[in-house]
């Protein structure tokens, strides 16, 4: 951010203050950034120290005794699904920093993120599936015991609807939710990614803000069980949907590219072949080593 | 360094400098500092909210190298607040200290 906006962003964010005393305030800002750039930093720099914008702003008005409250509109159920998908991204988030610490490249990160995404989404709509069978066997187990007819069969009907229309908000609670913490987990993350790898006191104060908010997201929940028992639950899921099916393919391709170098030898050169069959092999073979880091990832520390 | 440390020993460090000498706002910051590693952006405010509440003054002076700098100094009431917070600061650090070596001993 340059110098002009974060001090034109922060002014919009003091409005309630009297004019004097936001000039006062910004002009010290201002003055502040002006000694950091003659001790040699850059605006971004600068500006970078001063940390969220927002938490800078509520400490000055709470100076004015202006305590900023922020309303949380949301239902005790969204709550629910919001910690609950807090939880997942927070998992996998931790992996993926480990991880993207040998990564360089942002296109990769980029790519793990989504495939990451993908499977806590799949999951999470597995998952949540369990709740809404159960409640549709119940019913249908009550209503099977009375009489066969054509009222029970409609009753059974629109139970089923209404169960499944149900389950369609709550996924797309979850996917809108997932997106929304995706997008500021990827902002932090764009932030950190801009500083020198160096030591640098910012993306030291960012990690540690961060680690915060993850133990605090963590200790929010009330069973730390809970907890681990959805990691758990995700890494089962992602041995049957994602690991199996690709260790079956790593071995397919394994032998077919066996195939087509033992066809090779014998005088057949089928260059395409040859290309998809590798090319296809070291996805796959790659794809399992990112779940294999996931699923042994031992959650958690640092 | 540990965060609620930090916040909590920032106001004594903050009275402390401004009662050795009048600092201007980037002066005090850069000998905060120096002894502890905090975020500058929560500098300002506290000093903003030492002022509303009477522990400092300010004024101004015109800078040749620049432009005009806002000084802080320190009122009687800041000094009174200052003595309160060093002697609470020496005793909630000794019972600490006492506390750990008494931990030790019975190791």
């Amino acid at each position: 951010m340059t110098k002009k906006s974060f001090l034109s962003k922060l002014r919009i964010k003091l409005e309630i203050l009297e004019k004097e005393e936001i000039d006062d305030i910004i002009s010290e800002y201002s003055d502040h950034i002006d000694n950091k750039i003659n001790q040699g930093k850059t605006e971004k720099e600068a500006v970078l120290d001063f940390g969220d914008i927002d938490t800078l702003a509520d400490e000055i008005l709470s100076a004015y005794k202006i305590k900023t409250k922020k309303v949380s509109s949301e239902t005790k159920f969204e709550t629910f699904i919001n910690t609950l998908v807090e939880n997942c991204i927070q998992l996998f988030s931790r992996v993926f920093d480990s991880i993207s610490e040998q990564k360089t490249s942002k296109i990769i990160s980029t790519i793990i993120y989504v495939i990451f995404g993908l499977i806590i989404i799949s999951f999470l709509m597995w998952f949540v599936r369990i709740p809404f069978e159960i409640a549709y066997e119940i019913g249908d187990g009550i209503i099977g015991v009375g009489p066969n007819n054509a009222l029970s069969n409609i009753i059974l009907f629109i139970l089923k609807v209404f169960i499944e229309v149900i389950y369609f908000i709550v996924v797309i609670m979850i996917i809108a939710s997932f997106i929304k913490r995706g997008i500021e987990y990827f902002d932090n993350n764009k932030v950190s990614e801009k500083i020198e790898p160096k030591v640098d006191a910012v993306a030291k104060k960012i990690k540690e803000e961060s680690k915060v908010v993850i133990e605090e997201v963590s200790k929010r929940t009330d069973d730390k069980v809970l907890y681990n028992f959805l990691i758990l639950a995700v890494k089962i899921f992602v041995v049957f949907t994602f690991y199996i099916p690709l260790i079956a393919s790593d071995v397919g391709l394994a032998i077919g590219l066996g195939f087509v170098i033992f066809i090779f030898l014998n005088g057949i050169y089928s260059f395409g072949l040859l290309l998809s069959v590798l090319g296809s092999l070291i996805i796959s073979m790659a794809l399992t080593v990112l779940v294999t880091k996931f699923l042994f990832y031992k959650g958690g520390e640092e | 360094m540990n965060t609620q440390f930090k916040k909590g020993v920032l106001e004594l460090i903050v009275l402390n400098a401004v009662n050795k000498t009048d600092m201007y706002g980037y002066e005090l910051v850069v000998s905060v500092s120096k002894v502890v590693d905090v975020n500058e952006g929560t500098i300002y405010p506290l000093l903003k909210r030492l002022t509303n509440d009477k522990c400092f003054v300010t004024y101004i002076i015109e800078s040749n190298e620049g432009p005009p700098r806002k000084y802080y100094k320190i009122t009687p009431l800041g000094i009174s607040k200052l003595e309160k917070l060093i002697i609470q600061w020496t005793e909630f650090s000794k019972n600490v200290e006492n506390y750990l070596k008494g931990v030790k001993e019975n190791d």
